[in-house]
């Protein structure tokens, strides 16, 4: 947790980013690149205890926060479908995805966040993201910090080794 | 501050607390003595947008602890965490039920309240009221260490965080960044 910058931003601000944000839209449906596909693991160490998913499909993402029961992943925050590809965001359903170098930028709107515009990565087989909520409609934006997502074998055992057996979270 | 300042200032800081956990792990409970009321300048609704699944939501009165993290949806809050659990002040820690305070501030004049919200692990969270490093405003800065039953911390990061009180949350939080909605 307090991995977040606030920063303010001017409405007038909001607007030129907005203006700039618009070319890269042009290139929107871009499948999610072959080497991001699979299901990622974040562990924030939050005194809400859990793991941060996501699954990465060609032509669907879903993201979400929960834990396991009977070893089956069970979300606490957006529990929901996964959402599907589309040139247009529709909320709670479609995203939307263009390319900056070899970076993916993925946008979502959610009943609960509104608009979010996620940059992922990769390095050294580990998926990394950074998100933004940013609208040019609103008078401020958030900036998260830059978060490793790895992918785990046994992700049930992982959370309960953490927490029983003492074993370091860094994977 | 630039994040990536606030990056190099978290790993800092993330040494010295692993550095330090060990000590205060063994010495915290004999040294701290236990408060019997939380302190005025704590009381009150505390929000703040950091976490992922949420913003979070801090209580505090005299006597009892609420921490949740969710969305006003329809301007209502809509937990996905914790929601509608209140802990009461005790002299001991009891999962979901009792927390308790530190009787003084410490140095720098954080008062440390504990909690379990699970029985394999529990929590050290710092509050302290002051003027934001950012803003003017009034808020409660907060630093938060889960440990596990073995007192081991599960992460290495012990960044401060600060919550403030609006009179309209569920606006505030929609007209300044568009999260939620309202009534």
């Amino acid at each position: 947790m307090k991995r977040g910058v606030l920063i303010s931003v001017s409405l007038l601000l909001g607007a030129l980013g907005l203006g700039m944000s618009l070319p890269t839209s042009a290139n929107a449906a871009t499948t999610i690149p072959k080497s991001m596909q699979g299901t990622w693991f974040y562990f924030s160490g939050d005194e809400d205890p859990g793991l941060t998913r996501v699954v990465l499909k060609d032509k669907t993402y879903d993201i979400a926060f929960g834990t396991f029961s009977h070893g089956k992943f069970v979300k606490k925050w957006n529990n929901k479908q996964p959402l599907k590809l589309a040139n247009q965001l529709t909320v709670n359903k479609t995203f939307t995805t263009s390319k900056q170098g070899k970076k993916l930028i993925l946008k979502t709107k959610m009943a609960d966040w509104g608009l979010i515009t996620y940059t992922y990565s990769m390095k050294k087989g580990h998926l990394y993201q950074h998100w933004e909520k940013y609208d040019g409609g609103f008078k401020n934006a958030y900036s998260s910090a830059t978060f490793k997502y790895s992918k785990l074998a046994h992700p049930d055992k992982y959370l309960s080794d953490v927490y029983k057996k003492g074993l370091d979270p860094r994977v | 501050m630039t994040r990536l300042h606030k990056q190099l200032l978290r790993a800092g800081l993330a040494l010295v607390t692993l550095a330090s956990v060990g000590l205060a792990g063994t010495t915290a409970n004999a040294a701290t003595k236990l408060g019997n009321s939380v302190p005025k300048s704590l009381w009150g609704t505390w929000y703040e947008l950091n976490s992922q699944s949420g913003i979070m939501r801090v209580k505090l009165t005299a006597k009892t602890y609420s921490i949740s993290k969710g969305f006003f949806i329809k301007g209502k809050w809509t937990p996905n965490w914790n929601g509608g659990k209140t802990y009461r002040l005790g002299k001991k820690v009891r999962d979901q039920k009792t927390f308790t305070i530190s009787a003084k501030n410490n140095k720098k004049g954080y008062r440390t309240i504990t909690a379990r919200h699970n029985s394999y692990s529990y929590v050290k969270s710092q509050y302290k009221r002051m003027t934001s490093r950012y803003s003017k405003q009034i808020v409660l800065d907060h630093r938060e260490m889960t440990y596990t039953n073995k007192r081991r911390p599960t992460v290495g990061d012990a960044y401060p965080s600060e919550l403030a009180q609006y009179a309209n949350p569920a606006k505030h939080f929609y007209d300044e960044f568009g999260i939620g909605s309202l009534k």
